[in-house]
């Protein structure tokens, strides 16, 4: 797979006429979450686009966000291998296992030297290497080599960008995220549990368009798609309004469609772009299914106090709080009259009685 | 309750309705043409369903058959076009509504009347 | 990583919750306790007629104004009433609070739609600046005022404004905004038995002694 050659190239080998090139370009728009007046940006920039190579490094992770990225419907995962980007290393998708397989990402690192892309999923455990290894080699030492000569890194699933299941409470391998251990390079943060297919590829479409990384939010995450919340991108949001709102899955206002946040909806504070892009070729999100959302692209979202809880409820159990504050309020009272009486019985003995015969 | 659901359905499918009119509007005042990306916003399948019946069909049909398949069509309301693609590297179906004379992808593109001048001219010699 | 809101919000609602609840509890019970233990001195005289009774019906009777001081003020009760009101309704009637007063409590009850709320909100905080202004350009007023009483209008004009900008999604983002919501409630429920503001729970004792006290003298509250 050669650097030099463009996606207009490789367009134009199947056949594919400028017209066809414009409605790529315009599609890519909608893939990149950008108006459609920026059509002609993109197709100036994808005439000179080439194909990034991508090395896909995964650590301890479930194979959740690959199961994603392989039921991505635009563009489709065989276009996005082969169109796309020239996917070098990924050791559940690729045909080479072993040596075969570490020789090929040692040789995209050597080819493609500071040009590219470097996709991590998975957190990476600190607290022994022998935690995590791949062809004997720990996950931090790998991320640490790759990452050397990568142009960008982009941490795919709220483990790599933010720790994920391995860090929740109590975090018995020590996990951080990406970010923790890389410093100086630029790192684009797609979470999500799994992140959406197409806000996957469609960070990777908009380098191989701009050659930039895009707008990113304090998270590290892409304006783009997770610029909105859940929330204000919701479809039962006149119901929040209305306060209508579903009591369990299976009332009359469950039924009907209401809002889910006493059931324990994180929409208003999790921003992704599920409302819009949906799941499963666009059919649908969790909360269209009849689920709350439960907040996986934000940090910590194992440890936000229960999915079911609604997003005002106080996480903590409340009963053993109480009934130390009421013992220890009873115990300081009554030290505090106790105190307060002897003063009183003190100041009292200390009071004599005057007479007129003192007064002599 | 179930009058409920409905609101909510027309609730997604009549802000887009309003869009639709101003730019119209635009289009008969300025000659000035709008897209709405209709997979950028949160709809479900039935409010793009009532919104596609509500705008109907009208005089124009094309097909374009480059890198996947696309149907065009304009609306009752004259100025008004659908665009759906499904294009060859997606199995998504994704729909515009365009406002402007005619749908700009339709037009034959420089490089490709180039293109075919160079192919008629080696047929004739 | 740095601090950021989701992790403010998460502390506000775990940790931050847990001991502003604790506070709370320990306070209140520290300052009804002391004071009931107090105690009274016997009260050799006979009394005139009943004082508990007379005592309970001085806690209601006073949440009316007394005849003659309203004509006198009524911006300052009209003012005084609708803030207390509306604070009220603000806290035990908006769904998210009933849904956090339920983990507490372990029961709910029903809401007001949220439209109620919301005009409630606006009319809470505009008598809260009336009572602000009231109290800072009446000559009387301003001179019984100290830093003190500034104070706790400050940390109980908070929760309201938060919770109005946060419902409204403006100035901050939603997130930040509720996790400082929350903690500005929690600020509130901390310093609320040790500031004047306990008379939220002092008042009633308060009404209690005098109306018993001179009930017990014959005196018809």
């Amino acid at each position: 797979m050669s650097k030099q050659y463009t996606l207009m190239d490789h367009l134009q080998g199947q056949g594919i006429t400028r017209r066809g090139f414009l409605k790529f370009c315009s599609i890519t728009a909608t893939m990149l979450a950008l108006p459609p007046s920026l059509i002609p940006q993109i197709a100036k920039a994808l005439e000179s686009a080439k194909r990034p190579s991508v090395i896909w490094l995964s650590f301890q992770e479930c194979t959740g966000c690959t199961e994603s990225i392989t039921r991505s419907h635009a563009p489709t995962i065989e276009s996005l291998i082969f169109d796309f980007i020239s996917l070098d290393y990924h050791h559940t998708l690729q045909a080479a296992s072993g040596h075969a397989a570490e020789a090929a990402r040692e040789q995209a690192m050597k080819d493609n030297e500071d040009q590219y892309i470097l996709v991590v999923d998975g957190s990476i455990p600190t607290g022994n290497p022998g935690f995590s290894t791949i062809a004997g080699i720990d996950n931090k030492q790998m991320l640490i080599d790759t990452a050397k000569h990568a142009a960008a890194i982009v941490a795919v699933g709220t483990c790599a960008t933010y720790g994920g299941l391995p860090h929740a409470d109590p975090n018995p391998t020590n996990a951080v995220a990406v970010s923790d251990i890389i410093k100086d390079k630029p790192i684009i943060n797609v979470p999500g549990c799994p992140p959406i297919p197409i806000v996957m590829t469609g960070v990777l479409a908009h380098f191989l368009t701009f050659g930039t990384i895009p707008d990113l939010d304090d998270l590290g995450r892409p304006k783009m798609f997770y610029g909105n919340s859940i929330h204000d991108r919701c479809y039962r949001r006149p119901f929040y309004e209305k306060g209508l709102f579903a009591e369990t899955f299976d009332d009359e206002g469950a039924k009907a469609g209401w809002c889910l946040f006493k059931l324990g909806c994180k929409g208003p504070t999790t921003y992704n772009a599920c409302a819009t892009a949906k799941w499963n070729e666009g059919t649908s999100f969790p909360i269209e299914a009849g689920a709350p959302c439960i907040g996986c692209s934000q940090p910590d979202f194992w440890d936000n106090g229960g999915f079911y809880n609604a997003l005002s409820q106080p996480t903590i159990s409340i009963g053993e709080t109480a009934a130390a504050a009421i013992a220890a309020g009873a115990v300081a009272s009554v030290a505090a009259s106790a105190i307060h009486k002897s003063a009183k019985a003190k100041a009292a003995k200390k009071h004599h009685t005057v007479t007129t015969d003192d007064m002599e | 309750m179930n009058s409920a659901v409905k609101v909510c359905t027309h609730q997604n499918a009549i802000p887009i309705l309003h869009e639709i009119k101003h730019a119209l509007l635009k289009l008969a005042e300025n000659n000035q043409a709008t897209t709405i990306d209709l997979s950028s916003l949160p709809m479900t399948s039935q409010d793009t369903e009532q919104l596609l019946s509500t705008l109907g069909k009208g005089e124009v049909n094309v097909t374009l058959t480059s890198a996947g398949e696309s149907t065009f069509w304009e609306t009752q309301f004259p100025g008004v076009w659908v665009t759906q693609h499904q294009p060859h590297f997606s199995s998504k179906q994704l729909t515009y509504i365009e406002i402007c004379l005619f749908p700009s992808l339709l037009m034959a593109q420089q490089a490709d009347i180039t293109d075919g001048l160079n192919r008629l001219q080696e047929i004739m010699s | 990583m740095n601090i950021d809101s989701i992790t403010l919000l998460n502390w506000a609602r775990g940790s931050g919750f847990e001991w502003a609840l604790a506070i709370f509890i320990f306070g209140t019970l520290y300052r009804v306790l002391t004071l009931l233990m107090l105690g009274r001195k016997r009260n050799l005289a006979p009394a005139k007629s009943a004082e508990t009774s007379a005592g309970v019906r001085t806690v209601f009777r006073r949440f009316a104004p007394a005849k003659g001081l309203f004509s006198k003020a009524p911006l300052l009760h009209i003012a005084g009433i609708t803030f207390h009101l509306g604070f009220f309704l603000i806290l035990f009637f908006y769904t998210p609070h009933i849904e956090a007063l339920k983990t507490v409590l372990g029961f709910s009850w029903p809401a007001l739609p949220n439209s109620v709320i919301t005009a409630t909100t606006v009319v809470t905080m505009i008598a809260m600046i009336t009572l602000l202004i009231y109290r800072i350009t009446d000559p009387v007023r301003r001179f019984i005022s100290d830093g003190h009483d500034y104070f706790i209008w400050v940390i109980s004009f908070l929760p309201l404004l938060t919770g109005y900008l946060a419902f409204n999604h403006a100035l901050l983002p939603y997130t930040l905004m509720l996790a400082l919501h929350i903690l500005s409630v929690e600020l509130l429920m901390v310093l609320l038995p040790f500031t004047r503001l306990g008379h939220f729970i002092a008042i009633f004792f308060a009404r209690f002694y005098s109306g018993s006290d001179i009930g017990r003298k014959g005196v018809s509250s």
